[in-house]
């Protein structure tokens, strides 16, 4: 299912030269060059600059979770072994750097646990999500083009307890072992939340998948 | 609101033990986890009932659209460029 669907990529050309200029980065990062760390800001840094305001939703967080990445990057680009893209690879760093820092903020905090908090009751109601109201919805090109900007926002007004599910299992896809590992859930605690966000998500984006032609009841 | 849609809703009049069920098993329908006979006796459902086959093409659409959308490339401040700059340059940690 995964996959299926294809948004604007870059061509096949430019997909060879990031490739290229990926292998060239692991090289000079296992040579501990230190130099390929900016270099890394420079090609990649603005994919990780979303993951981790994902996270923390502001940029002072986020900046820690940066540094957080860059560091582990440093000290885990030994065991890469280009079994996955490099891409994926510096993202799933980020994700895990984001997900380390939320919970110390919880910490800091003395908040809900992130393991607890949310009701993992099929039966309960989904968290409902308000979207910002822009008026009457535009025509279906111009709709095309906000809908990235909708799912974000939808997103992230998702309760934290659910935003990271979504983030760790839908976007970047980590297999539901790792993202039990990282979240500390059980696996019918991860399922169950994963299942109500995406209803939540459903529920806030209707509007746009009708508008859509995707046919909803 | 089309035909397809007045005939899913009076479907479901039909038959709403089925439509429930169908909602009670969209996450293990959609990721595969439902044994074959399950899943034939949902599909057959499915067939049936426009319903609940657009919202298990929704729910799988949202699956897509937050893969492809969720993170947007975002121009990292050139502050904040600065600040990992000097983070790199300075951090014991990556020697």
């Amino acid at each position: 299912m995964k996959g299926s669907y294809r948004g604007i990529v870059p061509g096949p050309m430019a997909k060879a030269d990031t490739q290229i200029g990926d292998v060239q980065l692991v090289a000079r990062l296992k040579q501990r060059d230190k130099s390929a760390l900016e270099q890394l800001i420079q090609i990649h840094g603005a994919k990780m600059y979303g993951v981790a305001l994902q996270f923390m939703r502001n940029e002072h967080d986020a900046r820690e979770v940066m540094q957080d990445a860059l560091v582990s990057i440093w000290n885990k680009i030994g065991s890469f072994e280009g079994k996955s893209a490099f891409t994926s690879w510096i993202y799933r760093v980020t994700a895990n750097a984001g997900l380390m820092a939320l919970r110390k903020k919880k910490r800091r905090e003395n908040d809900v646990s992130l393991d607890t908090a949310a009701s993992d009751d099929d039966d309960a109601p989904v968290p409902a999500l308000r979207l910002r109201d822009k008026g009457p919805l535009p025509d279906k090109a111009a709709m095309t083009g906000e809908l990235g900007e909708q799912v974000r926002a939808a997103i992230d007004q998702l309760p934290e307890l659910y935003r990271v599910v979504v983030l760790l299992r839908d976007v970047e896809e980590l297999p539901m072992n790792e993202v039990m590992e990282a979240t500390g859930l059980s696996e019918p605690a991860l399922k169950s939340r994963l299942h109500r966000a995406r209803l939540a998500l459903r529920e806030a984006l209707l509007p746009y998948l009708k508008g859509l032609d995707i046919q909803t009841p | 609101m089309s035909m397809k849609h007045i005939f899913g809703f009076f479907g479901c009049l039909f038959h709403p033990g089925e439509c429930r069920r169908t909602k009670k098993l969209l996450y293990e329908y959609v990721e595969g986890e439902l044994n074959q006979d399950t899943q034939h006796k949902l599909e057959k459902h499915l067939a049936d009932c426009p319903t609940c086959l657009d919202y298990v093409k929704s729910y799988r659409t949202i699956i897509e659209l937050t893969h492809h959308h969720a993170l947007a490339d975002t121009p990292i401040p050139p502050a904040l460029k600065q600040k990992l700059r000097e983070f790199i340059e300075q951090n014991p940690e990556l020697k």
